[in-house]
C-alpha cells in the first residue's frame, strides 16, 4: 500500500500558520454573525427600531418585488431561416484554431447562431480530438468587447473604403519612390495566406516579409538547416519512443505542438494487463515545468548546467556508438550518474528513442540533432519530410528590423498580427522608430501596445469569423470556416492585403483556388472540385502524402559542443518561459485563462519569480515577498515564490504577463519579462541569463489555488512503479477489496438505481495536468469567473479543478523504495537533511471533481433537500431549492462543492449588485454573455453549485436515443471534460452497461476510489499512477 | 354508448348500417400493417402536407380535392402528385391546365412519398369525398375538445360547492333557530326564566363569535396569501396583443393545417419555434386575400416582412424560468403527447393565450400520471425490471415518475 508523505505546498508540509489558520476553518472568511448580533444587542434601545427598520425594508422590497409587471418577452424568429438551422439545436462545424504556432483542429459548437464550445476534432490527424486550455477558451476570445470595433486612422473612426484608397496611394508613392516596406507577421501556416502575402510583394516588389515569434523555435530550425541542409521544424513521433530524454523542453505545455505531442505521448504511457509497457521518460530541467513534473526521472540542473549535460550526453552517446566525443564538461555529480542512466536507457533503445531540447541555441539544438543522429532516431521517432511548418520565425530578421526602422531606411511597415514593442527586448526603442516610417498599418484584433501606435488600424476577424486554411506540418492541411457573422465592423486581413495589392479577389475565393489548383489534384476520391470542397469544408481537414527524400547529418557537432561547453555560468541564472495558460501574452485578456490555475504553481491572475526553496530558506524570503531583479540591463519588481523542484540557482519567470493595452483583464496583471529576452546574434535566448535578486518592500498577493480545500493529508493519491505493477496489477491498491467490507459496513439502504447509473474514470497515469478540461467545464457549465481577489479568498469556482501534489524523492536512486512515506518520517528514519531536499520532488496530479457519491455527506445536511440523488447515480443540485446553508460544502470530504458568494453573472433580481472584478474584466458585458450556454442555468447568488456530470449531454444523448427508437450505448456520453483532454485521460459512460468502457475499467485492479475507507461509495474512478522507474538492485 | 351517440346524431337505420359498415373498414384497416393503403394512413400524410394548401371542399391555394379521383386517374395523380414539375415537363395537358388555372403557382414535389402513400391520400380523399370519415375527422377534433371540456367540468364543482354552502348555511340557520325556539318553548313549560333571543348585534359582540369570525378572516388571509404568492410570476390566461392578429381558429381550425407544418422543430429540439416568415409564405404567397378587409390588412404584414426581409417581433406567450429546461422534442416526439394537452384548445383560439398555469404542480403532476411510450420505443428496452413488473400484473403501466420523471434534474439544470 502506497503510504507516500503528499504535500500540496511548502505552506501544508510546514504547517504554516497561515495554512493552518485555513485549513481549520471550512470557509476562508466567516460571515461576522456574531458580532453583528452582539453589537445590536448591546444597543438595547436600537434594537426594537432595527427591527422595525429591517422588517419594513423586507416588507416593501417584497412587495416591490411582488407587484412587478412580469416583462414582455419578444419572440423573433427568422424572417428567413437557413435550412440547416433549428433553433435550439446545435449545429457543429470542422474549423481550425490557429494562433502563432498554436495549431488545433476543432469542432465549434454553434447554437442558434452563436459558437459556444470549442471541441477537437477527431477527423485531423495532427491533434486527433485533443485540445488544451487555449483552444477551449479562444471562444471567449470571440466576444472579447475590447476588439476592434471599426477601423481607424490616428485614433479617429474612418470608413473602410477610405483607409483602402490612402493606405494604396501610399503605397504606390512608396514604390514609386523606391522605399522599403516591411510586413512583420507572427507565424503564418495558412499556404493560401502566404500566397496572399506573395502576391503583395509582386505588387510592391520592396517588401520584405519578416516572421516574428516571441517565444520562437528559430533555433531548431537554423540547426537544421546546418546539420540537414533543409530549415524546418522536424516532425516528432512521441509514440514511437521507448525512452524519451528531453532537456528544458516543455512539450506537454507549450513547446511547438503540445497537444499533438501529448496525443503521442500518451499512447506510450498507458499501461494495462493487455499492455504493461510504457515510455521511460528522462527530463533535464532547471525550474518545474509541466512536461517534468510528468517524468519518471527528473534532473534538476541550472540552465547553463542543463546546456552542458547535453554535451555530456553526446559524449557517453557518440563513445558507445563510434562517434567522436567532444572535450568533457563538469556537471554536479548526481546528474553525471543520471545522465549516464540516461545514455544506457537510449543506447538500449536505438531507432525507438528521442532526444528533444527545448534550448532557443543552435549549438544546443546541433547536439541533440547529432545525438539523435548516432541513436539512428532519424526516419523513426523524427520524420524530417513531414516537417512542422512552425518554424518560419527568424530572430535575427526581427532584430535588424528594429535597427533599420530606427536608421529610417523602412518607408512602410505593416503589422501583421504582431506586437513586438511588448515582446521584444527592444520593445521601447521599436515604438519610436515605428513612428519614423511614413507609413504604418496594424492589422491586429485590438489596439495593442504595437498596433496603437500605427497610423492606421484595419481590425481583423476573430477566428470563428474567417475563412482561412492552415498546412501545420508538411503535407497535412485543414480549414477554417466562419461560424458567426462578424460582430464588429472588421475585415479579414488577408482581404485588407489583397485590396491594397490591387485585387478584387476575396480571401475565400483565395483559398478555394489554392484548393482547387493545389490539392484537388493530390486525391482521387472526388471527381469534381466541389465535391472535394463540400468535405474537405465538413471534415475540416485534408492530408496528402508529403515527398519523401533522404538527410544525412552533416552537422559538426564537436564545434557545437565546445560552444555550448564554453557557456557562461553564473551564481544564479533567470529562466523565461511561456505561460501555459496565456502563452506569450496574446491571451493576456481572456478571463477563463487567467483564471487558469497554473498546473505547477496553482497561481492565478499573476506571474512572479520562482526561486528554489533552498535559497529561500537561506535568504529569508516568504511567498508573495516583493523583491527585484537586475538581469541584462533591466530589472523588475515582483513578487517571489518558493518552487520545490526548481534547481539550485535558478529563477524562473512567466512571460506574457505585465500587458499595457491587452484590455481589462490582462492590463497590469504580473510583470512584463520579456526585456530580459537575450540575443546571441541569431536567436533569441530565454535561459541561462545572469541575474540578481534583491529584496524589495512590501508583499504582494499571488492568489493561489493550491491549498484551498485541503485534503488534510489522506490518502488521496495513489502510485507505483512499473517493475512493481508487472508483478502485481494491484500493486499500491491492495485495499481494493477492502472497499466491499466498507459497502457491507454501511448503515445506508442502498439506492435502486435505473439501468443507467453514470460513471467516471479517471486514468491518474494519463492525466499530465494541463488544464483543459478545467476550462471546458468553465465553457460548457457556465463556470463564473470570480476575479483575483475572490481567489485569494478561496472563493474560485471551478467545478473541475486539479490537485497537484508533491512528494519527495531520493536524490541518490529516485527509487520507490526509498521514498519518503509518512511512515518513515515518523519513525525518524531520515536525517532531516534528506527530508529538506527540494530539488527532487515528484508530481502527482489529481483532477478532482463531485463524486456523485452513492452515500453521499453533502446530501443528508441539507435542510431543504436541494441536493438529493437521481436514480442515474447523479448527485442532483437544484439550484432554484437551494437557500445557501452551505451545510453540504462543510460536509463534503471532496471540497468540491462551491458557493456563489456574490452576483457573478447578473442573474439577481437586483441590478447594480454584482462582483465587482467580474464586471471590471468584462464578463458581464452583454456581449460576452453570449458565449453562456443556454442549456445549462446561469447560478445567481447564495446558491451553492458543483459538477453536475455534463447533466445536459446525458439528458441529451437520452433524448436522441428515445427519437431514434433505439438504447443508449455505453460510452455515448462524453462530458465536457472528457472531449476535450488531449491525453484520453477521462472515460465517461453507463456502468450497468457490461459492455462499456466504465465497466471494464471499474474493475481494473488499479482503479480505487478517493477516501473509499468513508464508504461515500464515489462514481468517480481514480487508476493508479505508474512510474516508469528502475527497480533497485541489491546492495547498489 | 354508440346507440346515444347515434341517436344524437339522428342518424337513420340506413346510414346507421352503412355507418356500422364503414367503421369496421375503418377498424379493419387500422388494425392492417401501417405501410399499406389505408384511408387512415392517407389521414396522416394528408393532414401532414395537404391541408397547408387544399381542403376537401373548397379551394384554399390549390383546387377543392372532393371527387378528385372521378376526375383523374389514380396513375396521374401518383404522378402528379409525386412530382408535378416533372409531370407538366412531360407535356402532360390536365397538368399544364390545373397549373395556369391556379395561377401557375407551384406545388412542391413530394417525392418522398411512396406510391402507397399517395393511394392512400387517394383513399382518404374517396372518404372525405364520400361523407363517410366525416365523422371520423369530426371525432377527433371533438376529442381534443372534450379534452378541454374534461378539464372545464373539472373546475365546475366550484359553483355547486357554493350552493351545497349556501343550503348547508340556510339548514343551521333554520335548525338553530327551530333548536332556540324548542328551548324557550321547554323552558316556559318547566317554568324557567325564558332567555329573551339576542339581537343580531348583541351575537357579534360575542366573544366566541368574534373568535370563529377571526378565525375566519385569518383562514382567508393565508389561504388568498398562498394562493397569490404561488400564482406570483406565472401567467394564465396571458393573452398579449401580437404584431398580426394571426388566427389559430383560422389556420389550425377551420384549414386543419397540422400544428408541426409551422412549428416544424418541435419534433427536434427544445424549442417548438415561431415560423419564420418563408414559412408563412409557402402559402400567402397565393393566399393574398383574407375574410375580411382587416384580415387582408394583416396577411399584406407577412408579405411586407417577406419583402423587407425583417423579422416578426411576436410577443411570447408561454415563459419558463431560466431555471426550468424544458424541451419539446422530448415530449411531442418521444412522449407522443397531443400539443393540446399543455396548450389547450389552441385550433379553437383566435387570439391565443396560455391555457395551463406551467407551475412546476402542474409539471410534476402530470409526470406522475402520463404513462410512457413503454412498450413501442425501444429506448425503454433495457428497463427490465419494470418490463417484468407490466408482465407479472404487478403494476399496470410505466409512467413517466416510475422513471425518475420527478427528479430535480429532469428539468433543473
Amino acid at each position: 500500500m502506497d503510504t507516500n508523505k503528499y504535500w500540496k505546498g511548502l505552506d501544508e508540509l510546514h504547517e504554516e500558520a497561515s495554512f493552518v489558520e485555513l485549513r481549520d476553518k471550512e470557509f476562508a472568511d466567516e460571515i461576522p454573525v456574531e458580532e453583528i448580533i452582539a453589537e445590536t444587542l448591546t444597543k438595547k434601545s436600537a434594537g426594537r427600531r432595527d427591527f422595525l427598520k429591517l422588517m419594513g425594508f423586507s416588507v416593501t422590497a417584497a412587495t416591490v418585488a411582488a407587484s412587478c409587471r412580469i416583462p414582455v418577452k419578444k419572440a423573433i424568429p427568422y424572417a428567413i431561416k437557413p435550412e440547416e438551422i433549428v433553433p435550439g439545436l446545435a449545429n457543429y462545424y470542422a474549423s481550425t484554431y490557429v494562433n502563432g504556432t498554436d495549431y488545433c483542429s476543432v469542432l465549434v459548437k454553434v447554437r442558434d447562431g452563436r459558437p459556444i464550445k470549442i471541441e477537437g476534432n477527431n477527423n485531423s490527424t495532427i491533434t486527433k480530438g485533443g485540445t488544451s486550455a487555449r483552444v477551449q477558451a479562444s471562444v471567449l476570445s470571440l466576444y472579447d468587447n475590447r476588439r476592434h470595433r471599426q477601423p481607424s486612422k490616428g485614433g479617429a473612426v474612418v470608413e473602410w473604403a477610405q483607409i483602402d484608397s490612402e493606405i494604396t496611394e501610399k503605397l504606390k508613392a512608396i514604390k514609386a519612390a523606391n522605399g522599403q516596406i516591411r510586413i512583420l507577421s507572427n507565424t503564418i501556416i495558412s499556404p493560401s495566406t502566404l500566397q496572399v502575402i506573395n502576391n503583395f510583394v509582386t505588387e510592391y516588389p520592396t517588401t520584405k516579409h519578416v516572421t516574428y515569434e516571441p517565444i520562437s523555435y528559430s533555433a531548431i530550425a537554423d540547426a537544421n538547416e546546418k546539420s540537414f541542409g533543409k530549415r524546418a521544424i522536424p516532425g516528432y513521433n512521441f509514440d514511437k519512443a521507448n525512452v524519451i530524454a528531453a532537456f528544458a523542453c516543455d512539450f506537454l505545455g507549450t513547446w511547438i505542438s503540445p497537444v499533438e505531442y501529448t496525443k503521442q505521448y500518451i499512447t506510450n504511457r498507458k499501461v494495462s494487463k493487455e499492455k504493461s509497457s510504457m515510455s521511460r521518460h528522462y527530463h533535464v530541467e532547471s525550474r518545474l515545468s509541466l512536461t517534468g513534473s510528468n517524468a519518471d526521472i527528473r534532473i534538476p540542473l541550472k540552465p547553463s548546467d542543463v546546456r552542458r549535460s547535453l554535451v555530456s550526453l553526446y559524449n557517453k552517446i557518440a563513445s558507445a556508438t563510434g562517434g567522436t566525443p567532444a572535450g568533457s564538461v563538469t556537471i554536479p555529480a548526481s546528474a553525471e550518474a543520471s545522465i549516464g542512466a540516461m545514455a544506457n536507457d537510449l543506447l538500449a533503445a536505438k531507432g525507438s528513442s528521442l532526444v528533444v531540447c527545448g534550448i532557443n541555441d543552435i549549438n544546443c539544438q546541433t547536439l541533440a540533432n547529432a545525438i539523435n543522429n548516432l541513436l539512428g532516431n532519424y526516419g523513426n521517432t523524427i520524420d524530417l519530410n513531414n516537417h512542422s511548418t512552425v518554424g518560419q520565425a527568424n530572430d535575427k530578421a526581427v532584430n535588424d528590423l528594429i535597427s533599420e526602422l530606427n536608421s529610417g531606411a523602412i518607408s512602410a511597415v505593416i503589422l501583421y498580427h504582431s506586437n513586438p514593442v511588448y515582446s521584444t527586448p527592444k520593445g521601447k526603442a521599436l515604438a519610436d522608430a515605428i513612428k519614423k516610417a511614413q507609413l504604418s498599418v496594424a492589422i491586429s484584433d485590438r489596439a495593442d501596445e504595437t498596433a496603437s501606435l500605427a497610423q492606421y488600424s484595419c481590425p481583423d476577424h476573430h477566428y470563428l469569423e474567417s475563412w482561412n486554411d492552415a498546412e501545420p506540418k508538411s503535407g497535412s492541411y485543414s480549414l477554417t470556416q466562419p461560424t458567426i457573422s462578424p460582430l464588429f465592423n472588421t475585415r479579414q486581413g488577408q482581404d485588407s492585403l489583397l485590396k491594397w495589392s490591387g485585387s478584387s479577389t476575396g480571401f475565400d475565393i483565395v483559398v478555394q483556388n489554392y484548393w482547387s489548383s493545389n490539392l484537388f489534384s493530390k486525391q482521387s476520391k472526388f471527381t469534381t472540385f466541389d465535391e472535394f470542397w463540400e468535405n474537405s469544408v465538413r471534415y475540416g481537414v485534408f492530408n496528402t502524402t508529403p515527398a519523401t527524400s533522404s538527410f544525412t547529418f552533416n552537422g559538426d557537432a564537436a564545434s557545437a559542443a565546445s560552444a555550448v561547453s564554453a557557456v557562461k555560468s553564473s551564481e544564479n541564472e533567470l529562466v523565461l518561459f511561456e505561460s501555459i495558460a496565456i502563452g506569450n501574452g496574446n491571451h493576456a485578456n481572456n478571463p477563463w485563462l487567467q483564471e487558469l490555475p497554473d498546473p505547477i504553481t496553482k497561481a492565478t491572475w499573476d506571474n512572479f519569480v520562482s526561486v528554489p526553496v533552498q535559497y529561500a530558506i537561506d535568504n529569508g524570503i516568504e511567498d508573495g515577498d516583493l523583491v527585484t531583479i537586475k538581469a541584462a540591463g533591466s530589472e523588475i519588481t515582483i513578487p517571489a515564490i518558493r518552487q520545490p523542484g526548481q534547481a539550485k540557482g535558478t529563477f524562473a519567470i512567466a512571460l506574457g504577463y505585465g500587458r499595457a493595452a491587452a484590455g481589462p483583464a490582462g492590463n497590469g496583471v504580473g510583470q512584463n519579462a520579456y526585456p530580459f529576452v537575450g540575443f546571441d546574434g541569431s536567436n533569441f535566448s530565454l535561459d541561462s541569463i545572469a541575474a540578481t535578486l534583491s529584496a524589495a518592500d512590501g508583499k504582494h498577493v499571488v492568489a493561489r489555488t493550491q491549498t484551498h480545500h485541503s485534503i488534510e493529508g489522506r490518502p488521496v493519491i495513489r502510485e507505483t512503479a512499473l517493475y512493481e505493477y508487472k508483478k502485481n496489477p494491484a500493486s499500491a491498491n491492495e485495499d481494493k477489496i477492502k472497499e466491499k467490507e466498507y459497502t457491507e459496513a454501511s448503515l445506508y439502504p442502498e439506492h435502486e438505481y435505473s439501468p443507467l447509473k453514470w460513471y467516471m474514470n479517471i486514468d491518474l497515469n494519463s492525466c499530465i495536468g494541463c488544464g483543459a478540461c478545467a476550462v471546458a467545464c468553465t465553457a460548457e457549465n457556465n463556470v463564473p469567473v470570480v476575479g483575483k481577489n475572490e481567489v485569494a479568498r478561496a472563493h474560485e469556482m471551478h467545478w473541475m479543478r486539479i490537485d497537484r501534489y508533491y512528494s519527495f524523492v531520493n536524490p541518490n536512486s529516485g527509487l520507490l523504495e526509498d521514498r519518503v512515506t509518512k511512515e518513515k518520517e515518523y519513525d525518524n528514519q531520515f536525517s532531516s537533511a534528506f527530508v529538506k531536499d527540494y530539488e527532487n520532488v515528484n508530481v502527482a496530479f489529481q483532477p478532482m471533481l463531485c463524486q456523485h457519491c452513492e452515500n453521499a455527506p453533502c446530501e443528508n445536511v441539507c435542510p431543504v433537500a436541494a441536493t438529493n440523488h437521481s436514480t442515474e447515480g447523479i448527485n442532483q443540485m437544484a439550484y432554484n431549492r437551494c437557500i445557501g446553508t452551505r451545510y453540504c460544502a462543510n460536509n463534503c470530504p471532496y471540497k468540491v462543492r462551491r458557493f456563489n458568494w456574490l452576483d457573478y453573472t447578473t442573474s439577481d433580481s437586483f441590478p447594480n449588485n454584482t462582483a465587482t472584478e467580474t464586471q471590471r474584466v468584462g464578463m458581464l458585458d452583454n456581449i460576452t454573455r453570449m458565449v453562456l450556454n443556454p442549456d445549462v442555468t446561469v447560478r445567481s447568488r447564495g446558491v451553492m453549485e458543483k459538477c453536475s456530470f455534463c447533466v445536459q449531454r446525458i439528458q441529451d444523448v437520452k433524448l436522441q436515443a428515445k427519437k431514434e427508437n433505439r438504447t443508449v450505448a455505453g460510452d455515448e456520453v462524453k462530458t465536457a471534460c472528457q472531449t476535450s483532454c488531449p491525453a484520453d485521460a477521462i472515460v465517461f459512460g453507463n456502468i450497468k452497461d457490461s459492455n462499456s468502457s466504465v465497466h471494464k475499467l471499474k474493475a481494473d485492479e488499479r482503479t480505487y476510489h478517493v477516501l473509499s475507507e468513508l464508504d461515500t461509495a464515489p462514481s468517480v474512478g481514480y487508476m493508479v499512477k505508474v512510474r516508469n522507474i528502475e527497480e533497485k538492485k541489491s546492495n547498489a | 354508448m354508440l346507440k346515444k351517440i347515434l341517436k344524437r346524431l339522428k342518424v337513420s337505420s340506413f346510414n346507421k348500417a352503412s355507418l356500422f359498415l364503414l367503421l369496421g373498414i375503418f377498424l379493419f384497416q387500422q388494425f392492417k400493417a401501417n405501410a399499406e393503403v389505408s384511408a387512415a394512413a392517407g389521414q396522416k400524410i394528408y393532414k401532414q402536407y395537404c391541408t397547408s394548401c387544399h381542403k376537401i371542399n373548397g379551394e384554399l391555394v390549390g383546387p377543392a380535392l372532393k371527387d378528385v379521383h372521378k376526375r383523374r386517374s389514380e396513375e396521374w395523380l401518383i404522378k402528379w402528385i409525386r412530382n408535378n414539375a416533372e409531370l407538366r415537363k412531360s407535356g402532360d395537358k390536365d397538368a399544364i391546365a390545373v397549373w395556369e388555372k391556379y395561377a401557375k403557382n407551384e406545388m412542391p414535389s413530394f417525392t418522398n412519398l411512396t406510391d402507397d402513400d399517395v393511394k392512400s391520400i387517394i383513399a382518404y380523399i374517396v372518404q372525405e369525398s364520400e361523407g363517410g370519415g366525416a365523422q371520423a375527422g369530426g371525432t377527433g377534433t371533438a376529442g381534443a375538445g372534450t379534452d378541454g371540456a374534461q378539464t372545464g367540468a373539472g373546475s365546475d364543482y366550484k359553483p355547486m360547492l357554493y350552493i351545497f354552502l349556501i343550503v348547508f348555511l340556510a339548514i343551521s340557520f333554520f335548525l338553530s333557530r327551530i333548536i332556540s325556539n324548542l328551548r324557550r318553548l321547554s323552558q316556559a313549560r318547566n317554568n324557567e326564566p325564558v332567555t329573551e333571543p339576542k339581537s343580531f348585534v348583541q351575537v357579534l359582540r360575542q366573544k366566541n363569535t368574534i373568535a370563529v369570525i377571526l378565525l375566519i378572516l385569518i383562514a382567508i388571509l393565508g389561504y388568498t396569501t398562498v394562493e397569490k404568492a404561488q400564482k406570483l410570476g406565472r401567467s394564465k390566461g396571458y393573452a398579449p396583443e401580437q404584431p398580426i392578429k394571426f388566427s389559430h381558429k383560422i389556420h389550425a381550425g377551420t384549414n386543419q393545417i397540422n400544428c408541426l407544418y409551422c412549428h416544424a422543430s418541435a419534433e427536434k429540439s427544445k424549442a417548438a419555434s415561431i415560423p419564420s416568415v418563408n414559412v408563412c409564405m409557402n402559402c400567402h404567397k397565393a393566399v393574398q386575400e383574407g375574410r375580411s378587409p382587416e384580415g387582408t390588412a394583416e396577411i399584406a404584414k407577412i408579405t411586407a416582412a417577406y419583402n423587407s426581409n425583417t423579422p416578426i417581433k411576436w410577443v411570447k406567450i408561454h415563459n419558463t424560468p431560466d431555471h426550468v429546461y424544458f424541451n419539446h422534442a422530448q415530449h411531442v416526439k418521444a412522449g407522443k403527447i397531443e400539443c393540446q394537452k399543455c396548450h389547450g384548445p389552441v385550433e379553437t383560439m383566435e387570439k391565443v393565450e396560455q391555457f395551463s398555469s406551467l407551475s412546476m404542480g402542474w409539471c410534476i403532476n402530470c409526470h406522475r400520471e402520463t404513462e410512457v411510450q413503454f412498450a413501442s420505443n425501444n429506448y425503454y428496452s433495457q428497463f427490465e425490471k419494470l418490463h417484468e413488473d407490466v408482465k407479472s400484473g404487478k403494476i399496470k403501466a410505466v409512467t413517466e415518475g416510475m422513471l425518475g420523471g420527478t427528479e430535480c434534474q429532469k428539468c433543473h439544470y
